[in-house]
């Protein structure tokens, strides 16, 4: 096993103390004492969701990234289907003469492992939440926090005051999420400097600024409003709910769904929890999604924060493409638009603004 | 236009000329005088309304004056040298595009002052016991035996706000007096002040719109008039934004003869329509200047030298190009919009809000950190960037932060927007927008006029109530109410989008050959400041293996080239014209 701080290998009477032999660094984790995967399964999960340390993400999205993660398999079968095959092929190969007769039994072997290799079963690591805690503590006391993890700090005892005139001024537009972890997300990688925007969620994160937030919101009449959220009732009702609450806007605005809706659900297979509650369609929620919302739901944080962020740039720059096309989503022709490309599409690219000379 | 230079101690008055020299395309006369300690030089193209004729004399005491006044006079050299040696001038008016020094004989002082924001520069250096300065750094490198060395430090906060922000420049030794700084060399030793300074005084009178926009209106009107000096005609760089629309109506009210000009970036243009459309609202003549990357190419190296400091933003090569566009068009003098963003609430005040209202809710973030991000250089890269080695020369953490945090906590005002305001106006307007226009419009011997940039109306800027520069979320919003009535409506309440120059495009296209001379690996291995690794994947277009949104890579790789550039010019070449020459 391979340490992920010298990149050396050692074998498994070397770590005995779960230690590295060659730099002494600790092993989180043993896959001989039943650790489902090695540190640098691990590492590699981190690397992949943080894309390679340039996005801020939270523990959810390395939960459902070792989840993601498949293991190559060899079923019984594949096990019968070289043996017997082999078998087979060296009786055959007996008519053969010699020296076909010693020399085809291995090249058989060879094609037959081949084949099954192309066949083998590719399985999602089964985690629970309750063991991802375990391994995730367990990793921590090993490694420290990972460069790039959300951490809120302690809020201060005394709140800094802001300045007196910071309440007074608006946004070009709004991201509402259904999660104080998706609002986290999009603030710790600064989503909101980069595109003038607010984030909130629906109940009220984050608490100290929520109502001032909200508030200016209604000082911008061409403000954009998305909404980013689970794929459970609640989230797909966000839209509607924003768009007829009037503590929120009433129906004077049009708000944008790009979050994660059934129609999504299929590309996230094996990460579907269940939803235990009866969904009635209506209320931005079509009857197809009613079925699947009654049977399942999806967390947001199943898709790589990447994703996620390039869908919502991308739909930002769509809102400025006159010609960009948007679809009604759900039953949802009172709640706006639905954004319903996948959650891998290229989020564009622009130079900026640059510089004017007035 | 137009440039000085001197020393106070023991050093050959030949040098004057050297350092002339220098900046032989900055006039077309020189004028050295020296006495025992002393020596002045000053060069100008003759003939040019509002510049001094000449060093100007009194008795034993001397003034040199490259630039102009505002409102402008015969003889800046002779006005400025009468105020400084008023005993009760508080220079609390004093305006204008100027650098300045003053020999006073009997003190046996040398007094330096620069302009209130920086459109003209004075740079100094104390060597083997003489005192030197200039308006241009590159003559200060003609002095005999003074070393040249990169100053690490610098280099690292270029590379953040892509120029080089405070009293530093890139090369050790050599300082800079900060704009609206007055400067007594006396007795071996340098004190400045600064005359000033802006400070948050909102009348509660102008919360009324109408009220707001007639007092500013005002101020508009005489930051232009102030600024005219008998040209027939000027140039006008029309973007079909707001700020420059406003300075053409007000010219044209003036009765100025104005000929505008605008970039063309083919189907990349953002505001070519917008900018055809005020010069049919206005009747004014517009010239379109196809721009491409491929006519920088020729031209990149005596841009950079024109330039003498590096400046990292894309503009300066299609504003190179539209000087000399307006120079061949017989202009002498070219007016420009800037300063609308900075006084009056334009592009980072949004974003700023919106990080002041988060700020602190995470580990590793604060609000001077998110604002030097705004810069879209290389900050947060430098890792990824900077070799092992130049990674240690750049001193210790906070330099850059130090830069912004006076602002953002300045005492001087007591709103956000107006902090963030003076940040915007001390840092990215004095030290980078202003200079390097000037610099741009002079490689042309063009006379740059920055009307928005008027002492008087940025006072008055800090008199508004903040809700009169961004309303809701609508930018420079008193500037749209004074102008809904002059320009068509669309062009007024339009949202901005700036003049996006298609720098990535190219960078990666026609400009590849060249990007390969400055940034390719001999010449990375030569410099020993960057990373192979990361530069070539700029330069493939790539910022991150997996970044969310690809964009800036030319902005950056244009920042990386025109300092390889400045640093061979300035540190390899000792500041001598590219090809030869001066």
């Amino acid at each position: 096993m391979k340490c992920i701080h010298c990149a050396k290998d050692c074998k498994y009477s070397e770590r005995s103390d779960k230690k590295c032999p060659h730099c002494k660094h600790p092993f989180a984790f043993e896959p001989r004492q039943g650790d489902p995967f090695t540190d640098g399964v691990f590492q590699s999960a981190l690397d992949t969701i943080s894309a390679s340390s340039t996005i801020r993400f939270g523990p959810e999205h390395i939960y459902y990234e070792i989840c993601r993660r498949k293991r190559y398999r060899f079923r019984h079968a594949h096990l019968y289907l070289i043996a017997g095959g082999h078998f087979l092929g060296v009786c055959a190969c007996l008519l053969l003469p010699s020296p076909w007769r010693w020399f085809m039994p291995f090249l058989l072997l060879g094609i037959i492992v081949a084949i099954a290799w192309g066949f083998r079963e590719r399985r999602l690591v089964p985690l629970s939440r309750g063991e991802f805690e375990r391994l995730w503590n367990r990793w921590c006391e090993a490694h420290g926090k990972p460069k790039g993890l959300i951490v809120r700090k302690q809020a201060p005892a005394k709140p800094v005051p802001l300045e007196s005139d910071v309440g007074d001024y608006s946004f070009d537009r709004v991201v509402v999420c259904d999660s104080e972890a998706t609002v986290d997300l999009l603030l710790a990688n600064q989503f909101h400097f980069e595109n003038n925007c607010a984030v909130l969620s629906i109940d009220g994160y984050p608490p100290g600024i929520f109502t001032l937030v909200r508030d200016m919101l209604k000082r911008n009449p061409h403000l954009q409003v998305f909404v980013l959220h689970d794929a459970t009732m609640k989230g797909c009702r966000l839209a509607h709910k924003l768009a007829t609450d009037p503590a929120w806007f009433g129906k004077k605005i049009k708000v944008i769904d790009v979050g994660l809706r059934p129609i999504h659900a299929d590309a996230f297979k094996g990460l579907w929890t269940e939803s235990g509650k009866e969904v009635q369609p209506g209320d931005g929620i079509s009857v197809s999604e009613a079925k699947w919302l009654s049977a399942y739901a999806l967390a947001l944080a199943a898709v790589r924060p990447e994703q996620v962020l390039k869908r919502l740039f991308r739909a930002i720059n769509r809102q400025f493409d006159p010609h960009a096309e948007s679809s009604s989503g759900g039953d949802g022709g009172n709640t706006g638009t639905t954004d319903t490309a996948s959650f891998a599409d290229d989020a564009g690219d622009t130079d900026g603004g640059a510089d004017a000379f007035g | 236009m137009s440039g000085i230079c001197g020393f106070v101690g023991d050093a050959d008055a030949k040098l004057l000329d050297a350092m002339l020299a220098a900046i032989d395309y900055r006039g077309d006369r020189t004028e050295t005088v020296s006495a025992a300690g002393v020596g002045l030089g000053y060069r100008w193209w003759g003939g040019r309304p509002g510049k001094s004729p000449g060093i100007h004399r009194v008795g034993d005491h001397l003034t040199v004056c490259a630039g102009t006044l505002a409102p402008p006079t015969p003889s800046p050299a002779g006005k400025l040298h009468a105020r400084l040696h008023s005993a009760d001038d508080t220079l609390a008016d004093l305006d204008g595009a100027f650098a300045c020094a003053s020999w006073d004989a009997d003190q046996q002082r040398l007094t330096l002052i620069r302009d209130p924001f920086g459109v003209r520069s004075l740079y100094w250096v104390e060597h083997a016991g003489v005192f030197y300065f200039a308006s241009e750094l590159k003559q200060l490198l003609a002095v005999p035996g003074l070393p040249i060395e990169p100053d690490y430090h610098a280099l690292h906060k270029y590379l953040t706000f892509s120029f080089v922000p405070g009293e530093d420049v890139p090369i050790r030794g050599i300082h800079r007096l900060l704009p609206g700084h007055v400067a007594h060399w006396q007795y071996g030793r340098l004190q400045k002040t600064d005359y000033l300074t802006l400070k948050e005084q909102i009348d509660p009178r102008l919360a009324d719109q109408k009220e707001a926009a007639r007092f500013i209106r005002a101020r508009c009107e005489h930051a232009v008039a102030r600024r005219l000096n008998g040209e027939p005609e000027v140039a006008l760089y029309l973007s079909g934004g707001i700020d420059s629309s406003g300075v053409a109506v007000w010219l044209k009210e003036a009765g100025v003869k104005v000929h505008a000009f605008t970039l063309d970036f083919g189907e990349r243009s953002v505001e070519k329509k917008q900018a055809q459309q005020v010069a049919e609202h206005l009747h004014l003549p517009l010239t379109l200047l196809p721009v491409q990357g491929a006519d920088l190419a020729p031209v990149l190296m005596d841009l950079v030298w024109k330039l003498d400091l590096p400046f990292g933003d894309a503009v300066t090569g299609p504003q190179y190009l539209l000087g000399q566009a307006a120079r061949q068009a017989g202009l002498t003098a070219v007016w420009n919009g800037e300063g609308g963003d900075q006084f009056f609430g334009g592009w980072t005040s949004k974003p700023m809000i919106s990080a002041q209202l988060y700020a602190d809710l995470y580990e590793d973030q604060s609000r001077a950190q998110i604002y030097l991000q705004s810069y879209h250089r290389f900050y947060g890269l430098e890792d990824q960037l900077y070799t092992p080695d130049f990674r240690a020369r750049v001193g210790p953490p906070g330099q850059r932060r130090a830069l912004l945090e006076p602002y953002l906590h300045s005492s001087d005002a007591a709103t956000f927007l107006n902090r963030v305001r003076l940040a915007d106006i001390e840092l990215k307007g004095s030290q980078n927008i202003l200079p390097r226009l000037e610099r741009m419009a002079n490689a042309w011997a063009l006379d740059a006029r920055v009307p928005l940039f008027d002492r008087a109306l940025a006072e008055a800027s800090f008199q508004l109530p903040p809700q009169m520069k961004l309303h809701g979320a609508c930018e420079k919003y008193v500037l749209k109410l004074i102008l809904q009535n002059k320009l068509p409506r669309d062009i007024v309440w339009r949202r901005k989008f700036g003049m996006s120059v298609p720098i990535t495009d190219w960078m990666l296209g026609p400009l590849a050959p060249t990007l390969e001379k400055l940034l390719g690996n001999a010449s990375l291995a030569r410099r020993g400041l960057f990373r192979a690794e990361y530069v070539n994947r700029l330069r493939s277009g790539e910022n991150e293996p997996n970044e969310t949104r690809r964009r800036r890579v030319g902005e950056r790789l244009w920042a990386l080239a025109m300092l390889e550039a400045w640093l061979q010019i300035f540190i390899d070449g000792r500041g001598r014209r590219p090809g030869g020459g001066a």
